[in-house]
């Protein structure tokens, strides 16, 4: 699913981004399995709200809220939250985002509710799911025991292709704006238009 | 008598940043803009690209419909080009 159309290409920076600067040096090595992780998820927290006071500033409506679970046993290797259509906040997915235990070496993973499916479905990697597990006798995919959903992973591969899009002194706000956000944003007519439509036929 | 706006559009994804100025006529509908900056994106039609602003919110179709007047009210000068085809 990687289109050429980003042969060469890199990530150029944006206004956005400039209120959100990349991690220092030092915290390039605490991922989650580090003695200082705790720290590094406070920072993550303040880099969040910097983006949100941003938002802020320039009047723009809220698009997501996002927050570390603290129930796994590694704390913040889970990121719980949702995403909306500010024009129509009433279109709103649950989103999950999943660190691997070499973040922030290797980019987040972001996971969006199934039903999205319908309406961002070739954008979607339908069989990378959250939880991973699949029931062996109904071979259905296991709900997260949290929602009692199915949470499918949004395509990622521009993160892999574009030169920069992910380094190792990027966080978890930089991935919602090159990852959530761009892949939100590039959808976000389609789910419009075909969420009125599934609303106009169950009418 | 109407204003002469300049708009400006980036992409996130390409060879260099690069910023596009666009001059436009207050009363001119936002869609004529939006068509020219698929040519210069070489992109076909206006349905291969969202138009958002840098703070996130991404034009409805509709809003392609007001004047570029009524979008900088609401939305500012400042434009992403969002190419669907680049998110993969």
């Amino acid at each position: 699913m990687v289109p050429d159309i980003n042969k060469g290409k890199a990530w150029q920076i944006g206004i956005a981004e400039l209120h959100v600067p990349p991690f220092a040096l030092q915290w390039e090595a605490i991922g989650p399995k580090h003695p200082l992780w705790i720290e590094r998820i406070k920072l993550e927290i303040t880099l969040i709200h910097k983006y949100i006071d941003y938002l802020c500033s320039e009047k723009s409506k809220p698009w997501f809220y996002i927050k570390p679970d603290t129930s796994p046993s590694i704390k913040g290797i889970v990121w719980r939250g949702n995403i909306l259509v500010p024009a129509k906040p009433e279109i709103n997915f649950d989103i999950v985002i999943v660190l691997n235990l070499d973040y922030p070496k290797v980019a987040p993973r972001a996971f969006v509710e199934e039903r999205l499916i319908g309406l961002a479905g070739q954008k979607i990697y339908v069989k990378n799911r959250f939880p991973s597990e699949q029931d062996p006798r109904t071979g259905e995919w296991v709900k997260d025991p949290q929602t009692g959903k199915s949470y499918v992973m949004i395509c990622h591969d521009h993160i892999a292709e574009l030169e920069g899009a992910w380094t190792p002194n990027l966080g978890i706000v930089h991935f919602f704006i090159r990852e959530v956000w761009y892949w939100f944003a590039a959808m976000q007519n389609q789910i419009v238009d075909l969420y009125n439509q599934q609303v106009d036929f169950s009418k | 008598m109407s204003e002469n706006i300049t708009l400006r559009f980036t992409t996130r994804v390409g060879i260099k940043k690069e910023v596009i100025p666009f001059p436009a006529d207050e009363s001119l509908p936002f869609i004529d803009v939006v068509q020219e900056i698929c040519k210069k994106v070489n992109e076909k039609n206006v349905n291969s690209l969202n138009i958002a602003t840098p703070a996130g919110n991404v034009l409805m179709k509709s809003d392609l419909f007001k004047s570029v007047g009524e979008i900088k009210e609401e939305f500012g000068i400042d434009f992403e080009i969002i190419i669907i085809g680049t998110v993969g």
